[in-house]
């Protein structure tokens, strides 16, 4: 009995010798880091760079926030944006986009396009190298292209239905020749465009399975944890110059708290804040400041256009009438944004019409609107002739900013004798219904839009595109926009382009299948480096930012 | 004879509950709303497009064939690709980030576990003050939702006091700068301590009430009166004799603590971006990444199943009675 009780001894010594280590690593830890200015200090301001004095790209690390991994970092087999954000710092496109969303010299310093707009010639800057040393040629582009065309990947579906052939003239001169005109292609290889080396590639054999990453950019991969961050290095022989930093380090973050967190600690440099985020408690920083970009995202309320009530245009009118968007904008979105009266983003100002009709607040002309469409109020209640009352479900993700403007909806449409029930289901449910099956009555929405406006209007409005999982999810058909559509699409110019995008503009706005709330703002926290400089739709992301922004101290 | 058919009847308890799991573990992923490409949709993401996508993941087989290949992969250790992180194979993703929740996990359970003893075990004895003081502050401390507790912590110590990191494992600036084995078991460490002590919180005042009841019981035997007419002294009596009777109870409770470690931890991962199996989870399940999925509620069920099973054939060798 005796020897057995003896164990209980041990274990004493045993605990009181854990606690012992473990209080000991902990005082360690903790005395070895009390003398630290900041928690976790990566090198950028304080780093090794300022040392040196004189060389250019400093050793500095910046480092951002994503809320959202990459996921698949692949070229050609890209999934997200996040994954293109990424991917464009590593791979450069043939042509890019300038302040004002149009055309400009990327891999190709000029281009000339023939008459009938079926027949591009591009010619390529002749010293890029790709990151492993070997040149980068006209092949290069050739390959890329034919390589859309014999693979199918999700997003060079209609590139490489566009392209006819494209040939090599000579090392540095690339011709395509198109299926159809479509002024839109400069712009849709700006966006999506990757160049991929051949020398690489014609080895792959599984490209939805294998990926390489030498590319041609800004950047270079080093190296990607899942969940934790991606790491990427200054390319000393970009051909454009090198950054002006060594490392960007991009960390995953699963909350906006824990990146908040880190962005007032001082770990993070640049952070890009979502929509409603309070600027109050950031600006108390000296060291944060405040960079607004144009951002092409839109803010909308989409109505099934077939089903009762809203398959009556008047009662589209109506709602968009009855809806203050001035006080959405100011309590959803905090005043971040502008009140929208289009469908196309004023950043994308090439294309934007600022003339589209703008639904102001007006809840008498949307009773009068609702009387028109053969509604009348009896008892607080709007019902037609067939005794249908006028109550309808509002379907969002329930997340923010939705279940605030929902519930300010919910309170406007109530003043006027509408009921409306909001239903908030989890976001992927919430595609499934909205995306999917089209099965709702009401919902809301954004969308980032791209440099060419049809990549968005013609799947969000054409009729040909309104089946299941189709984006026309508000299900609208119109055989005026469709052949809009169609022209827009078609033509051999921009110039022509944008007279049929600002037709389809106003069309869309006089229908109302969806009603326009607000135009976004993307609002970004940097410090630890100057010189910000951001672009339409990409904000401060966009590998041009990357090559101006310098460390500071 | 009995220690066999108690054995027997254990190995039996865990195979039903490993056949159950296998069924469960691939239906409930897939009986969440959506489809795992619903995320990707953007405005060029043609209807063909999308379901490009679901031929690579392979969701365009008809349903018992994916069953029979989740099956085939599970006994060849092969968990298919991953959705989320494509195409890192499921494997490769449950290596990286085991290890970080079993540190987590394992180190926050092992010092709760003592903690909660030695504290359950003084408040019994010494009652009074003491004995209020620690039922109250455990009574607190278990009824604190975690991810809350987590994020005061990580705003008073990471971005007010600015002695803890906020996030991540280990500083990446080791990584561009390069340091020494020491320095990063050092920055290890230190991002440890928040999800720690967030973790332990919970475990030390279950722990603490249950080592404090069943103490109580214990003291009450005769024995201890015995000890006590015979003149030992009280710490003899408590250390030597107590505490490894009223410890029978905390090894049960050590192992039902593995279940709400593996829920836990998906909390405390989150809050503090701590690349663990709780955030894989999380994020797994936002993205509708059935592989990952399966593969990682595998791992962690069958670790809670193993625990469970070792608790019990523990508790059977300790604990003659329960053979019967």
């Amino acid at each position: 009995m005796g020897k057995k009780r003896g164990i209980g001894r041990t274990a004493l010594i045993v605990i009181v010798v854990v606690i012992v280590v473990v209080a000991a690593v902990a005082a360690v830890v903790l005395m070895t880091n009390t003398g630290k200015p900041t928690a976790s200090p990566p090198s950028n301001s304080t780093g090794t760079g300022a040392g040196t004095g004189g060389s250019s790209p400093s050793n500095a690390t910046l480092t951002t926030g994503f809320f959202e991994d990459v996921t698949s970092l692949s070229p050609v087999n890209w999934f997200t944006i996040s994954d293109l954000d990424v991917l464009q710092l590593i791979f450069n496109t043939l042509v890019e986009v300038n302040a004002s969303g149009l055309p400009a010299p990327g891999l190709a310093q000029s281009w000339t396009v023939s008459n009938n707009g079926m027949t591009y010639t591009f010619n390529l800057y002749h010293n890029i190298t790709w990151q492993d040393g070997k040149p980068l040629t006209a092949q290069d582009v050739v390959f890329t292209f034919n390589y859309w065309k014999k693979y199918h990947f999700p997003y060079y579906a209609a590139l490489s239905a566009l392209i006819q052939n494209a040939t090599a003239i000579n090392n540095y001169t690339v011709q395509v020749n198109l299926v159809h005109p479509d002024a839109g292609f400069l712009l849709d290889l700006a966006d999506l465009g990757m160049i991929i080396p051949q020398h690489i590639w014609q080895n792959i054999t599984n490209p939805f399975n294998q990926s390489n990453l030498i590319g041609d950019g800004p950047f270079q991969f080093v190296s990607r944890t899942p969940g934790v961050d991606i790491i990427l290095k200054a390319n000393p022989h970009y051909f454009l110059g090198e950054p002006h930093f060594k490392y960007l380090v991009i960390k995953i973050f699963s909350s906006v708290d824990s990146a908040l967190a880190a962005l007032e600690s001082g770990s993070v440099n640049m952070l890009e804040l979502p929509e409603g985020t309070s600027l109050t408690q950031l600006s108390s920083y000296p060291s944060i400041h405040i960079v607004d970009t144009p951002s092409t995202m839109i803010y909308y309320i989409s109505m099934n256009t077939q089903t009762f009530p809203f398959n009556n245009t008047l009662v589209r009118q109506a709602i968009a009438y009855a809806i203050n968007k001035t006080a959405i904008l100011d309590l959803a979105f905090l005043k971040q944004g502008s009140v929208a009266n289009s469908v196309i983003s004023p950043a994308l100002s090439y294309w934007y019409d600022p003339q589209v009709k703008n639904y102001t607040y007006n809840p008498s002309l949307a009773v009068q609107l609702l009387k028109e469409a053969g509604f009348s109020n009896s008892s607080g209640q709007w019902v037609n002739s067939q005794g249908q009352q006028l109550t309808f479900t509002l379907l969002i993700p329930n997340q923010a900013p939705w279940i605030e403007i929902a519930t300010i909806m919910q309170q406007e449409l109530g003043q006027i004798g509408i009921t409306v029930h909001v239903q908030a289901v989890d976001p992927t449910t919430w595609e499934n219904i909205v995306i999917g099956t089209h099965n709702y009555q009401m919902t809301l929405g954004s969308w980032r839009l791209y440099f060419d406006p049809m990549l968005f209007l013609e799947p969000s409005f054409d009729s040909n595109e309104s089946g299941p999982n189709g984006l026309n999810f508000a299900v609208f058909k119109n055989s005026t926009v469709d052949s809009l559509i169609q022209s827009a699409i078609y033509s051999p110019s921009l110039g022509t382009e944008k007279g049929y995008v600002y037709q389809i503009q106003a069309a869309v706005s006089q229908q109302v299948p969806w009603i326009m709330l607000a135009y976004g703002q993307d609002i970004w926290a940097v410090q630890g480096y100057t010189n910000w400089q951001g672009v339409p739709r990409y904000g401060l992301w966009y590998y041009t930012n990357f090559l101006s922004i310098t460390p500071t101290g | 004879m009995a220690w066999r058919g108690y054995l027997v009847q254990r190995l039996t308890f865990f195979f039903y509950s490993f056949l159950i799991l296998l069924v469960l573990n691939f239906l409930i992923p897939r009986l969440m709303p959506g489809n795992p490409v619903s995320r990707f949709v953007n405005p060029l993401m043609s209807p063909a497009a999308q379901h490009q996508i679901l031929e690579q993941f392979g969701l365009t087989k008809p349903l018992y064939v994916q069953f029979l290949l989740y099956l085939k992969g599970v006994f060849t250790g092969n968990f298919g690709l991953s959705f989320l992180y494509y195409p890192t194979p499921v494997s490769t993703l449950i290596v990286q980030r085991l290890p970080w929740t079993l540190f987590l996990t394992g180190t926050a359970t092992v010092l709760a576990a003592l903690i909660g003893m030695v504290l359950g075990l003084l408040a019994a004895w010494k009652r009074g003050k003491v004995d209020s003081a620690a039922v109250y502050s455990s009574m607190a401390l278990r009824s604190l939702p975690t991810f809350w507790l987590g994020l005061v912590l990580l705003i008073l110590f990471g971005v007010t006091l600015k002695v803890f990191p906020t996030s991540g494992y280990f500083s990446t600036s080791l990584l561009t700068s390069g340091g020494g084995v020491l320095l990063f078991i050092q920055s290890l460490l230190y991002h440890s301590v928040l999800p720690i002590i967030t973790l332990m919180a919970y475990l030390v005042g279950g722990n603490l009430l249950i080592m404090r009841a069943s103490t109580l019981n214990t003291i009450r035997e005769d024995y201890v009166t015995t000890l006590k007419a015979f003149g030992y002294d009280d710490g003899k009596i408590v250390y030597g004799h107590v505490l490894k009777n009223a410890s029978l109870p905390m090894l049960t409770n050590i192992g039902i603590q593995m279940g709400y470690i593996v829920s836990g931890a998906v909390l405390v991962e989150t809050v503090f971006s701590y690349p663990g199996m709780g955030l894989l989870v999380y994020q797994a399940v936002l993205a509708r990444d059935y592989p990952t999925l399966q593969g990682s509620f595998f791992v962690l069920t069958l670790t809670t199943l193993v625990a469970l099973l070792v608790v019990d054939l523990l508790y059977g060798l300790l604990d003659p009675r329960v053979r019967r």
